[in-house]
C-alpha cells in the first residue's frame, strides 16, 4: 500500500540519521493527512518530513527528484517531471514525424490518464503501432512549457503486451468523465449541432443515464455519420477540456458501433424526484398540458409522480404525438436538460406508452423556503400585492406560508385567476424560476384550490443575508447594558454608560458584533441574543455561568463565541440599512448539493452552438 | 452616496473569494490614491481588485520562525493548490489562533494578500493573516461553492470595466480558461 511505502521512506530516512520514529504514530499521521484530509501523498510526505526535520534540528531537504523504482509501473496520471518511470499503456495517437532526430511521437494512455511521448531516433526502439499496448521501461519524464512528456532513449525498453495482458476497455458513465483520458463510452446522440468548421465533421450532445457531454467528430477521423436519437458505443475517444468543459473527441483511432435492441443499456425507471440531467425512463402522469406558442413545439406540460414533477416538451416533428392530460405513461429514453436552473424533459416520438394505471397522486407540498427552480406544490396565502407594471400582468406580489415568503406572478390568459386576500390556497404544479438569485413562482397553468376553512400565520418577510463572518469585534459575546429605561447602551468594563455614568445594576445581554461578508459587500452586523443562542447553543444564563466560573470573565464567552462563529458561513435574517445588518434569526449555511450541480453546469460555459 | 471621497462613509473592503491557483498567478499590485494610508490592491487575473481575501482549506504545514520575533508561516491547501500564509507580531489575533491549531486541520483564513519577489525572481503571493480559525469540512465545501460562484461571476459579468480591461492587458490567460480550474475544484467535493 502506498501509505506504508511513505512510512517506510520516512522512518528509514530518520533512522539513518539516528532519530528513530514511532511507527504507529507516523502511520496515523500519514493516514490523517491522506485519508481524512485528502492531501496528496507527495505533499503529506513533504510536510511530515519537514516537521520531523525541524523537531530533530536537521536540515530540511529540498524537493529533490523522487527516485522511483523503475521496475514498478507508474500510473500515467501520477507521472511528474524529473522522474525515471516505467508505464504500461496503449498508443492512442501517433503524430506525423517533425524532425529526423525523432523516430516517433504520439500519446500513450492507461486507465488513469494520457501523456505525450517522444521516441528519439537514436533510441533504436521498435516501431510502435496505434491501438496496441506496450510496456515502456525506464523512460524519462520531463517538462517543457508546463507539459510533462515521456522521452524514450537508448536505455529504454519497449515491449508489446500480449493481448491477454491488456485490460478490456471499460465503459465510463458520461456523468463521471474527467479530462485527458482515452476511454470508451456508450450513449444516445440527443442533439446534433450545425457544422461549424471544415475540420469538424459532426458535433453534438451525447447522453446516458448518468449525464450528458458534448462530442466532436474530427473530419480526419473518417467516422460514419451519427444519427440523432441513436445509441452508439465509442471505443477509444479522448476526453479533453475546451473552454473549460469536458468534451469527447472522436479521432481516427476511435471505433464507433451503433447499438440496437438488447445492446442498448436497459434503464430502470427513475422516480421523478430523483431525475438529474441525462437520459431516463420513468412512469408518470400528465398533470398539465399547455398549447404551444411557437411552431417548433408541439406540446409543453408537466409530468408528475408521488415524488415530484417535471416540465416536459415534445418537439413538432412529423411522427410526434401529443400526450393526454391525466393519463399515465411509461416513457423511455427521455432526455433531461437543465434550463435556467430548472429541469426540462424532452419526450421523443414513440417513446411514451399509455398505461392503464390510474393511481391518484398525493402531491408533495413543500414549504415556500424549500422551493427551487422547477415544478412545485405549495400551500400559501397572499401577503402583498404589487402595483401592476405591465398590461400583460394579471396579478403580481408576494405569497407566503409559515416558513417564509416568495414572489409570484400571474400573466393574463383565459384561465388565470387572482389570489384573494386572507384565503389559503393549495397551489399544484406551479413553475418556479430564478431571476437575479431570487425565486419567483408563476401561477399560470397551475391548479389553485382555495381552502375556505383554513387559516395561516405567514412568517414576516425578513431580509436575508448570506455570507461568511470574517471578523468578530470587541463587544461580542456576553455584554452589560445600561439598566435605565429606554437606554440599554453597552457599558464599558468599568460599568460606565456614556449618558448615565456608572451603573452597578447592569443587565446582561448576548450579541455578536462583526462583519458578515458575501464576497461583494460587507455588512456591519449585529446579531441579537436570539440569533446568538440559535448559533452557539449558549443561553444568557449559561453564558453568565461561564463568565462567572472562569478567571477570564466576559472574555471567555467572547473566545467561545469566536471559536464557534468566526470564519463560518451564516444565513442571517433581519433588517438592513445601507451596509448595516441587524439580524435576529441566524443559522449556519449547510452544504447544498443542488447548488454544486448547478455550478458544475454553469462552469461548463455557454453552449457554443 | 456621494462620489466625493470626503463625503463617502468608510466602507470596509469585502473579502474576495479566490482559489489558490488563481491567487498564485496574480502579480500586478497597485495603490489607490497617493496617500501613504491608501489601500493597496492586487489585481486578480479574473479582473477584480482585491485587498482582502477569505480562504479555507487544509493546513498542511506550520512553521514557527527561529529568530527573536515570533512569526508563523503556514501552508493551506485548497482543491486547486497551495496558499502561503504568514502571521507576525502585527497580527496578534492570528498569531494567537495559529499557535493552537495543529496540522492537518481544516481552517478558514481572513487576510491581506501581497506580492513578493522570491530570490530567483519569481513572484510569490502570500497572505498576511488577520485571523485564522479551525473549521469543519462543511465550511470548506461551502467555500468551494461560494468561490466557484464568485469566480464565475468575475469572468462572466462586467467584463468591460477598468479592472477587467487591466487584467486582460496584464495576464495572458483568457477568462474562460479558469472554468477548468473551477470545475476541478467543484469535482473535488465528495458528497
Amino acid at each position: 500500500m502506498e501509505l506504508k511505502e511513505i512510512a517506510d521512506r520516512i522512518s528509514e530516512k530518520f533512522a539513518a540519521a539516528g532519530h528513530p520514529i514511532d511507527r504507529a504514530k507516523l502511520e496515523e499521521r500519514i493516514f490523517r493527512f491522506v485519508d481524512e484530509f485528502s492531501v496528496p501523498p507527495a505533499e503529506a510526505e513533504r510536510s511530515i518530513i519537514s516537521d520531523y526535520s525541524r523537531m530533530f534540528g536537521m536540515e530540511i531537504p529540498s524537493s529533490a527528484p523522487v527516485e522511483k523504482n523503475t521496475d514498478e509501473i507508474t500510473p500515467i496520471s501520477e507521472i511528474v517531471a524529473e522522474q525515471w518511470v516505467s508505464v504500461e499503456g496503449q498508443i492512442v495517437t501517433l503524430f506525423p514525424s517533425r524532425s529526423p532526430s525523432i523516430a516517433q511521437s504520439g500519446v500513450i494512455a492507461d486507465s488513469s490518464g494520457a501523456i505525450r511521448f517522444t521516441i528519439w531516433a537514436k533510441a533504436d526502439a521498435p516501431v510502435v503501432e496505434e491501438k496496441k499496448w506496450y510496456r515502456v521501461e525506464s523512460a524519462v519524464a520531463d517538462e517543457y512549457n508546463g507539459q510533462v512528456s515521456l522521452k524514450v532513449h537508448s536505455g529504454t525498453t519497449i515491449t508489446e503486451l500480449p493481448p491477454e495482458a491488456t485490460p478490456a476497455p471499460e465503459i465510463i458513465p458520461i456523468g463521471s468523465l474527467s479530462p485527458n483520458r482515452w476511454i470508451s463510452i456508450e450513449g444516445e446522440v440527443t442533439t446534433l449541432f450545425p457544422p461549424r468548421s471544415p475540420s469538424i465533421s459532426q458535433s453534438g450532445i451525447i447522453a446516458d443515464a448518468s449525464g450528458t457531454t458534448r462530442f466532436t467528430v474530427w473530419a480526419s477521423a473518417g467516422a460514419p455519420l451519427l444519427e440523432q436519437g441513436t445509441w452508439y458505443r465509442f471505443d477509444l475517444v479522448e476526453t479533453d477540456e475546451f473552454n473549460g468543459q469536458v468534451n469527447v473527441k472522436v479521432h481516427s483511432g476511435t471505433t464507433i458501433t451503433p447499438l440496437s435492441g438488447d445492446e442498448i443499456p436497459h434503464m430502470e425507471d427513475t422516480l421523478v424526484g430523483q431525475i438529474t440531467p441525462g437520459v431516463f425512463s420513468l412512469k408518470a402522469k400528465v398533470v398539465a398540458v399547455e398549447k404551444p406558442q411557437i411552431d417548433q413545439i408541439l406540446q409543453r406540460g408537466i409530468l408528475a409522480d408521488e415524488t415530484g414533477a417535471i416540465k416536459f416538451v415534445i418537439r413538432n416533428t412529423p411522427e410526434a404525438v401529443p400526450l393526454e392530460e391525466n393519463q399515465w405513461y411509461a416513457i423511455s429514453s427521455a432526455v433531461v436538460d437543465l434550463y435556467r436552473g430548472a429541469l426540462s424533459m424532452q419526450v421523443l416520438p414513440g417513446s411514451a406508452v399509455p398505461i392503464e394505471e390510474d393511481l391518484s397522486i398525493r402531491p408533495n407540498i413543500i414549504p415556500v423556503t424549500q422551493a427551487s427552480p422547477g415544478i412545485v406544490c405549495l400551500r400559501v396565502k397572499l401577503v402583498q400585492e404589487y402595483e401592476n407594471t405591465s398590461e400583460r400582468i394579471l396579478q403580481a406580489g408576494l405569497l407566503g406560508d409559515e416558513s417564509g415568503t416568495m414572489r409570484f406572478i400571474t400573466w393574463k390568459d383565459d384561465s388565470a385567476q387572482r389570489l384573494m386576500p386572507d384565503m389559503v390556497y393549495g397551489i399544484y404544479y406551479a413553475s418556479v424560476d430564478e431571476y437575479n438569485e431570487r425565486l419567483s413562482v408563476n401561477l399560470n397553468g397551475a391548479t389553485l384550490l382555495p381552502d375556505e376553512s383554513a387559516t395561516m400565520q405567514v412568517r414576516s418577510p425578513n431580509e436575508e443575508v448570506k455570507g461568511a463572518l470574517v471578523h468578530l469585534s470587541p463587544g461580542s459575546g456576553l455584554i452589560k447594558r445600561c439598566p435605565v429605561e429606554g437606554c440599554g447602551r453597552v457599558l464599558s468594563r468599568q460599568n460606565y454608560c456614556p449618558i448615565h455614568e456608572i451603573q452597578p445594576n447592569y443587565v446582561y445581554d448576548l450579541r455578536v458584533k462583526g462583519w458578515l461578508d458575501d464576497g461583494q459587500k460587507t455588512y456591519d452586523t449585529i446579531i441579537s441574543r436570539e440569533g446568538v443562542e440559535e448559533l452557539t447553543g449558549l443561553t444568557l444564563t449559561s453564558a453568565q455561568e461561564m463568565a462567572e466560573n472562569d478567571p477570564l470573565g466576559l472574555d471567555t464567552v467572547f473566545y467561545h463565541v469566536n471559536e464557534l462563529v468566526l470564519g463560518r458561513y451564516l444565513i442571517c435574517r433581519g433588517k438592513t440599512f445601507d451596509n448595516r445588518l441587524f439580524a435576529y434569526n441566524c443559522e449556519f449555511q449547510k452544504f447544498n448539493p443542488g447548488r454544486l450541480a448547478e455550478l458544475i453546469n454553469r462552469a461548463e460555459g455557454p453552449l457554443h452552438e | 452616496m456621494s462620489d466625493n471621497p470626503a463625503n463617502r462613509r468608510f466602507e470596509r473592503e469585502s473579502a474576495k473569494r479566490v482559489f489558490a491557483t488563481e491567487l498564485r498567478e496574480a502579480y500586478h499590485h497597485f495603490r489607490e490614491g497617493t496617500d501613504e494610508k491608501s489601500p493597496t490592491y492586487i489585481l486578480l487575473p479574473t479582473g477584480e481588485r482585491c485587498n482582502r481575501v477569505f480562504i479555507t482549506g487544509t493546513l498542511t504545514e506550520k512553521k514557527k520562525s527561529e529568530g527573536e520575533a515570533v512569526f508563523y508561516q503556514i501552508r493551506v491547501m485548497d482543491p486547486t493548490g497551495m496558499f502561503f500564509i504568514s502571521a507576525g507580531s502585527y497580527q496578534p489575533e492570528a498569531l494567537h489562533q495559529i499557535s493552537t491549531i495543529e496540522s492537518p486541520s481544516y481552517v478558514a483564513v481572513v487576510g491581506k494578500p501581497g506580492v513578493f519577489q522570491a530570490p530567483d525572481g519569481r513572484n510569490l503571493v502570500s497572505i498576511r493573516a488577520e485571523s485564522i480559525v479551525a473549521v469543519d469540512k462543511s465550511v470548506v465545501d461551502c467555500w468551494v461553492l461560494d468561490t466557484a460562484r464568485l469566480t464565475l461571476d468575475r469572468i462572466e459579468t462586467n467584463t468591460d470595466d477598468p479592472d477587467h480591461q487591466k487584467a486582460a492587458e496584464m495576464y495572458q490567460r483568457t477568462p474562460d480558461s479558469w472554468r477548468a480550474k473551477i470545475k476541478e475544484a467543484l469535482a473535488s467535493i465528495q458528497i
